[in-house]
């Protein structure tokens, strides 16, 4: 196997990984040796999806504060969140918002031509600073075109990376597939930052991309490092009927309603003061509740009394999107949206910078868990939380490379690796993984949706249990090498189950209902037993749970109301 | 409820097992609201899941899944299979870049041609770019103006489309070009002098573009990649940086009122022989024949005006010409960035048409129809191209043809006609009315339809040999058609100098002498 080598190893091109990238690369002059690998090309992430804004203080003067942001955070967060990683991550993020300006990135503006910010759902202050309802591309844009000025990185294209190589709890690199060639080959680095997104592919209606598969989350799981707070995903209140194409919270940012089949605002009923914009978690139980009741599966997004004008400046993807994919004319016509999967609030645990309990690892993005979304993420912090993670983890892994030896990558790990994707792949004759995918998906959003209950949930485990064992023995068609996408599915379907059982589990044992977590049969957030993160660790019998404490520094958990 | 089936025909090759790319079909049930890529998962998840492509986000934005949708360049996620009423829906991979696998192709060179021009904003002072203070402000205007170079995803439908890039993959191409305008036109950047000598190159910069439109055409975002390398263009003839042979057409054209080196005094020598109103000197007609500069200089391309003069005639239309006082359209001109002289020509132009009282006119060439129709500005007159005139005579039964052509033919769609403006029916019904003659399409037509490299200023550009009209004329041959028809000067003079090159045994005819070798 070919053996490469680098300082840095940064896994994923989303707008972590990029931002990680440039601030490694401006920290040395443009000198640290850095590979960026990607499973996609890079400006494929799903980051370009990220349609909103992100949120940052800017206009202190105008009443907004650091304060302000983090308190919105933490409750947003059902007070899971660890006070001092937010706020770290305020006082980090307008300098970011600054940073992208200066690299070019289309803001928005207001008439006086500074960057535009508009409200959000659980913000009490007009806080995202957006790129019409391109956020997230023009981001990707913007550090992409960046990073062009630097020779010192290395872009891996559509490079599957398999495993992490990790030796006495000291990280020394990494094995990966080339999809062009086919060919496994091993990187050696210094340092690694771990920044592939989310994967809550694992549901059926959902947001994210196809390549959204939580890769990165089960490498690291399977490496030892421990998942955090897995059981909380977010279900984001408003996607596309049937697509699950995500049609933006900036649409009720920017003034549009949610009704139902009778025509009502039936958000007064939930969240009286804020409304249409309250936090993710509340808004999408309203929802399901509507759909519930009136049985009508969807309920609908009005934006009709915004007008064109406003429509085609500040929304034109929602726009293009109902057009294309549903044949809907926003301008006069209802979207029809219910929830659907969106973001992982768990993951690969790390502490306020981002590092995780591995020497020389870093994790940024949605894959980590720095614990500033808790048990539930405001709108417009993740993308702000890609860029805050990036530069740290950037930062620090290359100040670390720079003070690690020479040493050689154990033999026996890529050995071993080497034999499991070869057995994998030459399995003749099993189960098709499309089945088992499909099985999966269907019993996720049956069971370990946004209502939970203990016999859902155990009739969701023992059902993932048989997938993972079937899965065992699945087999792939495809046995060529080059660019074999049916083994890549094959591998992203393993991880997702991975992860099912860790949501799964999580979520049957956590016996409360705290944010986006919620069961039927724990109706309450109970601070008593529950205030504390989930910690699932990889064992050949299923996760092992630990828990640790919430880091509270200002501000004690009271009622959460809106 | 029956289950409606569509076949799909998808193209498929593994570079382990096959010589060569092969055609399979697949048989998928329809449901309501179906895209192509919904049915490629079904193909991969139910038929065949060797199958192999590209898809991530599924909602058009992350660009991964363009491929050549029954010939034009899409995104699978984005395309309803109900919007293609072709019956059968064929899938290749893109053109333009190496075949990996099935619908997969090699975007490295796509992505390495970012680096080298600084695709990135500039400050001079780079330390406090990267250490912000206070943020830069931004008009709205400039941000709107810039948004319409900017929502580019990468997908690579510009670069398939892109006829340079058949023979030329230096060429940086559209997408490289537009992002390099978009930095050199936003107020915060400082970099236009490092970028400009870059890009202003015929070998692979923005002199290549013969502004042909099929990236802009088929851009899923609709980018405007046309206006961003003409835009470019301007900012490299502002600082006088341009090849002599360019500077010899601006300036011919400033002098003499054509690009092709003539004196005014002659434009009209083309006529010797023909009697034609001329309207500056007092007579009167219904229609103005705008001749253009090429057919009235350019030796080939005279006989387009006089076989068009003599249609006119025999169907006794009453129509009149500006003599020498006609001048250069400036279509070509604002092409090659020269907007000021253009603007004078536009002047000069309309100040003939009003003191004329001009209400409707024709012309030969579809660059002068299209600087009217477009570039033009409000306008108060009626314009046609030559062709749409004439399939209207037909319609109305004032032209009618007697003789019989038997010969196997094809015609070549003028970018300016056609891909710019939409018009790729009426020279096609004045040709299939021709009794006895057997009309057959290139695989290039219409939408994505081959440029002869001719148009975009290109006429005076020092280009690398082979010209795009060898890989047309070829391309007409492998059909085994006798004669490859067109409707455009240019189209006319770079066709016929491809076959002279290359030899060929076809003949080259204007769709204008085709109707009157049949009337």
């Amino acid at each position: 196997m070919e053996i490469l080598s680098h300082d840095i190893v940064i896994i994923g091109s989303g707008i972590a990984g990029l931002r990680a990238a440039l601030e490694a690369s401006f920290n040395t002059n443009g000198k640290l040796d850095i590979a960026l690998i990607s499973k996609t090309h890079v400006m494929r992430s799903h980051s370009v999806c990220a349609e909103g804004g992100t949120a940052a203080v800017l206009r202190i003067e105008e009443g907004d504060s650091f304060e302000l942001h983090a308190w919105d955070t933490i409750k947003g967060s059902d007070f899971l969140a660890d006070q001092d990683s937010v706020e770290l991550f305020v006082k980090l993020m307008p300098k970011e918002i600054l940073l992208l300006d200066h690299l070019g990135i289309l803001w928005s503006r207001r008439e006086d031509g500074k960057i535009s910010q508009r409200p959000f759902g659980g913000h009490s202050f007009p806080r995202a600073c957006y790129a019409q309802d391109r956020t997230g591309l023009y981001e990707m844009q913007t550090l992409y075109d960046t990073l062009q000025r630097f020779d010192n990185v290395t872009i891996y294209h559509e490079c599957y990376v398999t495993s992490l190589i990790i030796d006495n709890n000291v990280f020394k690199g990494l094995t990966a597939i080339e999809l062009k060639s086919g060919n496994l080959f091993a990187i050696k680095a210094k340092a690694g930052v771990l920044a592939t997104g989310g994967g809550a592919r694992c549901y059926n209606f959902t947001t994210f991309s196809h390549t959204t598969t939580g890769d990165g989350q089960v490498m690291a799981y399977k490496a030892g490092l421990p998942i955090k707070d897995f059981e909380f995903i977010q279900f984001h209140p408003t996607a596309l009927v049937p697509s699950g194409i995500l049609i933006s919270e900036a649409a009720r940012g920017e003034g549009g309603y949610l009704i139902n089949e009778r025509g009502e605002r039936f958000m007064k009923k939930y969240a009286p003061e804020y409304m249409e914009l309250a936090p993710r978690d509340i808004v999408a139980r309203a929802v399901m509740k509507e759909i519930e009741e009136s049985k009508s599966g969807c309920v609908y997004l009005d934006l009709r009394h915004l007008g064109e004008d406003k429509i085609r400046e500040k929304l034109p993807s929602i726009y293009e999107i109902c057009k294309k994919f549903a044949g809907i004319n926003i301008v006069n016509e209802l979207i029809p949206v219910k929830p659907a999967a969106h973001y992982n609030m768990g993951g690969v645990h790390t502490d306020s910078n981002y590092a995780t309990p591995v020497n020389g690892l870093w994790a940024a993005g949605e894959v980590a868990c720095s614990s500033i979304h808790g048990a539930n993420r405001l709108g417009t912090n993740s993308t702000a939380e890609c860029l805050v993670s990036g530069k740290i983890a950037g930062a620090k892994a290359a100040e670390y490379a720079n003070s690690i030896n020479e040493f050689e990558l154990p033999k026996e790990a890529i050995k071993k690796e080497e034999d499991r994707i070869y057995k994998l792949i030459s399995k003749e004759q099993g189960d098709s993984i499309y089945d088992i995918r499909k099985k999966l998906r269907e019993i996720m959003d049956k069971y370990v949706y946004i209502f939970r209950i203990e016999n859902g949930l155990k009739i969701a485990i023992r059902i993932i249990k048989d997938l993972k064992s079937r899965y065992e023995n699945a087999s792939i068609d495809d046995k060529t090498k080059i660019y074999n996408t049916d083994f890549i599915s094959m591998l992203e379907l393993g991880n997702m189950l991975e992860l099912s059982e860790i949501i799964a589990m999580g979520a049957l044992l956590r016996t409360e209902s705290r944010g986006a977590h919620y069961r039927l049969d724990y109706p309450e957030r109970d601070d008593v037993n529950w205030l504390k993160h989930t910690l699932a660790y990889w064992t050949v019998d299923g996760p092992k749970f630990e828990y640790i404490p919430v880091r509270i520094t200002k501000w004690k958990p009271t009622i959460r109301k809106y | 409820m029956n289950k409606r089936y569509l076949i799909f025909k998808i193209q498929r090759y593994s570079p382990e097992s096959d010589k060569n790319p092969y055609f399979k079909e697949y048989k998928v049930p329809i449901v309501k609201g179906m895209t192509i890529l919904d049915a490629l998962f079904y193909v991969k998840e139910n038929l065949d899941s060797t199958l192999s492509y590209r898809s991530s986000c599924r909602m058009g934005l992350c660009g991964s899944c363009a491929m050549l949708i029954n010939g034009i360049p899409k995104l699978a996620c984005e395309t309803q299979i109900s919007d293609i009423d072709d019956g059968v829906i064929e899938l290749k991979p893109l053109p333009n870049f190496p075949l990996i696998k099935d619908l997969i192709v090699d975007f490295t060179q796509f992505f390495n041609k970012h680096k080298r021009v600084k695709t990135y904003l500039i400050r001079r002072d780079f330390d406090e770019q990267i250490h912000p203070k206070v943020e830069y402000l931004q008009e709205k205007n400039q941000l709107k103006r810039l948004l319409l170079y900017a929502m580019c995803i990468k997908c690579g439908a510009c670069y398939a489309s892109c006829p340079l890039m058949i023979k030329n993959e230096r060429f940086l191409g559209p997408e490289v070009l537009t992002k390099v305008y978009r930095y050199i036109s936003d107020s915060r950047d400082e970099g236009i002098d490092e970028r400009l000598p870059i890009i202003d190159s015929s070998i692979d910069g923005c002199w290549n573009c013969t502004t042909c439109s099929t990236c802009k055409l088929n851009c899923p975002k609709e980018v405007n990649t046309l206006d961003s390398i003409i835009e470019t263009r301007s900012l490299i003839v502002e600082r006088g940086m341009i090849q002599d042979t360019i500077r010899e057409a601006l300036e011919s054209t400033y002098l003499n009122g054509n690009p092709w080196g003539g004196s005014k005094w002659d434009r009209t020598a083309w006529m010797k022989g023909l009697e034609i109103k001329n309207l500056t000197l007092g007579e009167k007609a219904d229609l103005l024949y705008f001749v253009g500069c090429t057919p009235a200089y350019e030796n080939r391309a005279q006989r387009i005006a006089k076989a068009l003069t003599r249609i006119l005639q025999n169907t006794n239309v009453d129509f009149g010409i500006l003599g020498d006082e006609e001048v250069c359209c400036g279509n070509e001109i604002y092409n090659l960035g020269e907007k000021g002289l253009f603007e004078m020509l536009k002047e000069k132009n309309l100040e003939l048409f009003n003191k004329y009282n001009i209400t409707r006119l024709i012309t030969s060439s579809p660059h002068c129809f299209n600087a009217f129709k477009n570039r033009y500005g409000k306008i108060s007159f009626e314009v046609q191209h030559y062709t749409q005139y004439i399939a209207e005579l037909i319609d109305k039964d004032k032209l009618k043809f007697s003789k019989k052509i038997e010969k196997k033919v094809t015609y070549h769609d003028p970018c300016y006609l056609g891909k710019i403006n939409g018009i790729y029916d009426a020279p096609r019904k004045i040709i299939e009315n021709i009794p006895g003659i057997k009309f057959e399409e290139m695989p290039r037509s219409k939408r994505m339809s081959l440029c002869c490299e001719g148009g975009g200023g290109l006429m005076w550009v020092k280009v690398a040999a082979p010209r795009l009209g060898e890989f047309r004329v070829k391309e007409a041959l492998e059909i085994g058609a006798e004669s490859i028809l067109t409707a455009c000067p240019f189209c006319f003079i770079m066709l016929d100098d491809a076959i002279k090159m290359i030899n060929a045994n076809i003949e080259l005819i204007d769709v204008s002498e085709l109707v009157l070798s049949a009337i």
